[in-house]
């Protein structure tokens, strides 16, 4: 039929009278434009995933993640840009006191020489870190001239991912150099970084010393599957059951169970949501998996609908010649029904998956405790956590958080597209 | 034998559906309704009150608040999602290649998880640093030159006063912003809507185009007199079903705006929500959710009354 149309119409309503011809350019040119302003939100997200911290936050917005890369040690190494050195300036090293080890920037005019000589030691008065902030230390120590930085070089310091190791250990005290605006590259570069830092965030709400798939993120990751299995089991199942009963067997009252099973999509679940937490803290199952799943093995009105559409479209001859051989309902409905339902139970299946994977509202409900979390409370605790995520890395949390759906989606595309297609029936 | 067989196998198989009814819709729905008679926090016992809650959320300033917002979203996010999903999908069809492409794409968004979906959207939407404000920042420098070109008088002042100087809205951080913020953010997930509309509309008899052609009409014309009363009941469908899902909008206004500004976002399921699990509330919350049902089914209902004559049922 499709085909059929495609071959013999110019468009999808009939003939374009003439002069209209441009009107499927027209059409494109719209559908372009409002396909660019869909994909921009998402290629954002991609995009700030992949952005160090400081680029997060750039007028006009930069849409490929750089790498600012300058000579650190004579190695090429990611750095950030600190600021600009105004005067005149020598880069020492100190040889003794609390900083020790350490490099400093002293301006060339406190020296009493008007030339300074690499490897030189002079005693100088230093900054030093003293709770929390720099101040001039009033007893000179003992430092040695690494070179000379005139003005205008860039102070860079040695890029580390956000919540590494790296970070933490260095508490503060991080490699830095003056080099030459000349000597700074910016290049184009992926930060997968974040995705680590991201995990390694939410991995911080867990025991410290348990095992990897004990924290946060993969107990995040495994709660959800969890569920999100338990409850597309239990409601394919269910619903294949349910819907082969109103589409093929008669039984007493079956048309006004149908009219109340259509009639109880009109509730919403806000309406529903206070009782509904009192069953389940009655049975004893708040601050369990149990109400997230439990209720999908008793069957969902919107999926028996659509089940009970798809197979009044099968041929009922096959299934009275199955009841004239002596076959049982459930026979009948193993072994011809279901392998002839196939896509429209897989399209149950991943419309449950997603849902539950989605859903929030009813993890926020029932579950209490963090080692329960499922992701969508785990990304939730994340952007909430004190003291604040920064973007990039939240960015990258989403991405790992819708990710999964969007491949689903792409490798089940005629599925899908079929099941919405099917939702629309009931008009 | 087989007969009365095939009755108890219907009522066996249907039996979970029938717990499941019972237990997870039909109780809690009937019980909302006597706990919304009741005093009821969780730890004690519900205690019979009559109307006093029906009465108190007459006097609740709050509720008068929320209850108007969810009107208000609801008078924003429907017909705007119409208009653009079938708009989008009748576009669509006009074309002849690419479309399974141009689904994919606004359908792709509808993905994204809501808790994703409201920290992206936070960041979009961000005053100071989004990625709007960005786009939109030039386009008001551009017309506050314009302003200042037309006006010297006006321009002199500007110097001095700058919040003379237009600028792009605030969003999340304001209270007349907030909302029509959210209803943006919604219209980014109307893939779903707009690919049913394709669907149906790709069932639309070949021969009625066929027959409009005879007669002459314009590409406007079969749109206006032969698709759009052909889908009108998927449209009726796609109202109604809008109108269930735009009243119980929580996971965006909870993690974007915890219902503020000035609690210009707070909706009854987030009013519900706070009552129930915030305050302990269970009764006032449970007459809250009646009312939440009652407005679904009286919308739905002005719908019919609406749509009656303009829906076209074919075979009826």
């Amino acid at each position: 039929m499709a085909a059929d149309r495609e071959d013999h119409l110019p468009s999808g309503y009939g003939r374009m009278e003439r002069g209209w011809r441009g009107w499927a350019m027209l059409a494109h040119a719209i559908l372009m434009v409002a396909g660019l302003l869909f994909l921009l939100p998402l290629l954002w997200m991609a995009s700030t995933s992949l952005k160090p911290n400081d680029q997060t936050m750039t007028f006009p917005p930069t849409w490929i993640p750089k790498a600012t890369l300058a000579p650190l040690d004579g190695k090429e190494t990611i750095v950030t840009k600190d600021r600009q050195v105004r005067e005149a300036s020598v880069l020492v090293l100190v040889l003794e006191g609390p900083a020790q080890g350490q490099r400093r920037l002293l301006l060339r005019s406190e020296f009493p020489d008007a030339r300074v000589e690499p490897g030189a030691e002079y005693r100088m008065q230093i900054k030093v870190a003293q709770a929390g902030r720099e101040v001039l230390d009033p007893t000179p120590v003992r430092v040695r001239i690494l070179r000379d930085v005139p003005e205008g070089y860039w102070k860079v310091t040695e890029w580390t991912p956000e919540f590494s190791r790296e970070r933490e250990q260095s508490k503060g005290v991080v490699r830095w150099d003056c080099v030459p605006e000349t000597a700074i590259s910016v290049k184009p570069h992926a930060f997968v970084s974040n995705y680590s830092a991201a995990i390694t965030r939410m991995d911080a709400k867990g025991e410290p010393d348990a095992a990897w798939y004990d924290r946060g993120f993969a107990r995040y990751v495994r709660n959800t599957l969890w569920v999100c299995f338990m409850s597309v089991f239990g409601v394919v199942l269910s619903c294949t059951l349910v819907a082969y009963a109103f589409a093929f067997l008669e039984f007493p009252g079956r048309n006004v169970l149908f009219a109340i099973s259509l009639a109880v999509m009109m509730i919403p679940f806000p309406a529903t949501m206070v009782p509904l937490f009192d069953v389940f803290r009655w049975m004893g199952w708040v601050g369990t998996f149990k109400p997230l799943w439990a209720p999908a093995w008793f069957g969902g009105a919107f999926y028996i609908f659509l089940l009970r559409q798809f197979f009044l479209g099968l041929p009922k001859d096959l299934l009275d010649a199955a009841r004239i051989d002596g076959c049982s309902e459930l026979e009948i409905l193993w072994h011809i029904v279901v392998p002839l339902a196939r896509p429209a139970l897989a399209m149950v299946a991943l419309f449950q998956f997603i849902g539950a994977w989605k859903d929030f509202m009813g993890p926020m409900l029932y579950l209490t405790d963090p080692s329960q979390f499922t992701l969508s409370l785990g990304l939730q605790d994340l952007q909430s956590q004190h003291g604040g995520t920064p973007w990039n890395v939240l960015m990258a949390a989403n991405m790992m958080f819708s990710l999964p759906l969007i491949v689903l989606f792409l490798l089940a595309r005629k599925t899908f597209m079929r099941g919405i297609a099917m939702t629309g029936m009931k008009g | 034998m087989n007969e009365r067989g095939l009755r108890w196998r219907g009522i066996v198989f249907s039996l979970p559906w029938i717990v499941g009814l019972a237990v997870f819709s039909l109780y809690p729905f009937c019980a909302s309704l006597y706990y919304s008679f009741t005093d009821f926090s969780v730890l004690e016992k519900p205690v019979w009150v009559g109307l006093d809650n029906y009465a108190e959320m007459a006097q609740d300033p709050v509720f008068w608040q929320v209850f108007w917002n969810t009107i208000y979203y609801v008078a924003l996010a429907i017909p705007s999602g119409i208009v653009c999903a079938l708009g989008l999908a009748l576009v669509v069809n006009m074309t002849r290649r690419g479309q399974w492409l141009y689904s994919v794409i606004f359908y792709l968004p509808h993905l994204v998880p809501a808790v994703a979906s409201a920290i992206l959207w936070m960041w979009i939407l961000n005053a100071e640093i989004g990625l709007l404000n960005s786009a939109l920042r030039p386009l008001y420098d551009a017309l506050n030159g314009l302003r200042a070109w037309w006006d010297p008088a006006l321009a002199a002042q500007m110097q001095t006063a700058p919040s003379l100087l237009w600028g792009p809205p605030p969003w999340l951080g304001s209270p007349q912003w907030a909302l029509p913020a959210l209803v943006v953010m919604g219209l980014w997930g109307l893939g779903q809507m707009c690919f049913i509309y394709l669907a149906k509309l790709q069932d639309v008899p070949i021969e009625l185009y066929e027959a409009a052609d005879i007669d002459g009409a314009s590409v406007w014309q079969k749109i206006r007199h032969v698709t759009i009363p052909q889908i009108s009941p998927i449209i009726f469908f796609n109202l109604v079903m809008g109108i269930i899902g735009a009243c119980q909008i929580f996971t965006e206004p909870f993690l974007m705006t915890q219902g503020g500004p000035d609690r210009a976002t707070t909706f009854l399921p987030m009013y519900i929500w706070d009552n129930a699990f915030v305050y302990m509330r269970m009764g006032y919350a449970c007459a809250l959710s009646w009312v939440l049902f009652v407005m679904i089914l009286v919308l739905t209902i002005v719908a019919f009354r609406l749509s009656r004559d303009r829906v076209y049922y074919a075979g009826k």
